[in-house]
């Protein structure tokens, strides 16, 4: 389970930057950066691949259609508890695209989407993930993960995972 | 130049045909002597079965032609989907209503790339008189024929525990790829 740590992160210049934040709006179904770090986003940009980024996003992620309703529960929970204070921007996103920003719990705390408890503790780092992150998984879960994640240097688009395509094995 | 020879069968007498992929240019069967113009099969959806991310994969790269001509000629072999696949497909999108499956973010990794699902709970589905059971955790998928002539299938459908796949292949593309196995096998 690996996060990107921003580059200036530590520094004097760092600037906190998040997928979501205490005053933001309620979010939007269509809008397809509103899981992506703006940081994460900014760095396809100037690698000139902010194309092919939002079209993994639009299809590989979105599936052609639009957030659903558990994946905007978890935004607005991420929302609440920034207001709460319960949890801050780590300065990291999470290495697979949509690339969501990665939040550190600074206390105890429970966050709930489609009814399901998700708990943490202070400490705790906690990601949105997206449907494919969760079908690997294999059980219903909720939009989120809660652990403590390793840094690494490699960004990964959501349709290079493994999970992508299925078949009986050798078809290749 | 290059000439990418494809598979047709004659209209007349049903014997294969090798065929340059273009239209407009009459073709006469060796068997039968029968002369007939190659033109895109009526079907009417395509698409039926494939993903729309596998699609859109296409789209993106600018080679949704490529996939179209695949689906038609290579998957449909200029024909047109059965009623044993409508019948499976309607089986699928009845279970996902009920909440029994749902569709997995995968597709199948051979053309014309279908749509995955995972069951949530057991349960069967109903088609061409036969029961096809599935238990909570399994995968289903519709069989394209190739995959069916593949595993010996009597059923468009597929239900297991599916292993990752890396790489996208048309049908063409793996029919290309066996018969260059069987050739490796034969040189042996």
């Amino acid at each position: 389970m690996y996060n990107l740590l921003k580059s200036l992160l530590g520094t004097a210049d760092f600037v906190s930057r998040a997928d979501t934040t205490a005053d933001g709006p309620d979010p939007d179904p269509n809008d397809v950066w509103a899981f992506t770090d703006p940081d994460a986003r900014d760095g396809y940009a100037r690698d000139g691949k902010q194309k092919r980024l939002e079209q993994d996003i639009r299809f590989e992620v979105m599936r052609g259609g639009g957030w659903q309703a558990d994946e905007l529960e978890f935004k607005s929970e991420i929302r609440r508890l920034l207001r709460e204070g319960l949890i801050r921007d780590k300065g990291a996103y999470w290495f697979r695209s949509p690339h969501p920003t990665v939040y550190r719990a600074e206390r105890d705390g429970a966050l709930v989407v489609t009814g399901k408890t998700v708990r943490f503790r202070a400490g705790d780092d906690i990601v949105f993930q997206c449907r494919m992150e969760r079908d690997q998984r294999r059980e219903d879960e909720a939009p989120v993960l809660v652990a403590r994640l390793q840094p690494t240097q490699d960004a990964k688009l959501c349709s290079d995972m493994s999970g992508a395509m299925k078949g009986l094995g050798g078809m290749e | 130049m290059t000439v990418t020879l494809t598979k047709l069968n004659c209209p007349n007498c049903g014997a294969p045909l090798d065929w340059d992929g273009s239209y407009g240019k009459p073709v006469t069967c060796p068997y039968c002597g029968s002369t007939f113009m190659p033109g895109p099969t009526d079907v009417d959806d395509l698409w039926l079965f494939t993903d729309s991310v596998a699609r859109a994969r296409y789209e993106f790269k600018g080679t949704l032609d490529k996939l179209e001509h695949d689906i038609r000629y290579e998957v449909l072999r200029g024909g047109t989907w059965s009623n044993l696949d409508r019948q499976c497909k309607r089986e699928l999108e009845r279970l996902e209503r009920e909440g029994l499956i749902r569709k997995l973010a995968s597709f199948w990794a051979l053309s014309p790339f279908p749509p995955v699902y995972r069951a949530k709970q057991e349960g069967e589905l109903n088609f061409g008189g036969k029961r096809f059971r599935f238990n909570k955790g399994d995968e289903l998928v519709w069989a394209c024929p190739m995959t069916r002539d593949r595993f010996e299938l009597d059923a468009p459908i597929l239900i297991g525990d599916f292993a990752s796949e890396r790489v996208q292949r048309t049908c063409g593309e793996m029919a290309d790829a066996m018969m260059g196995r069987m050739k490796t096998m034969l040189e042996e």
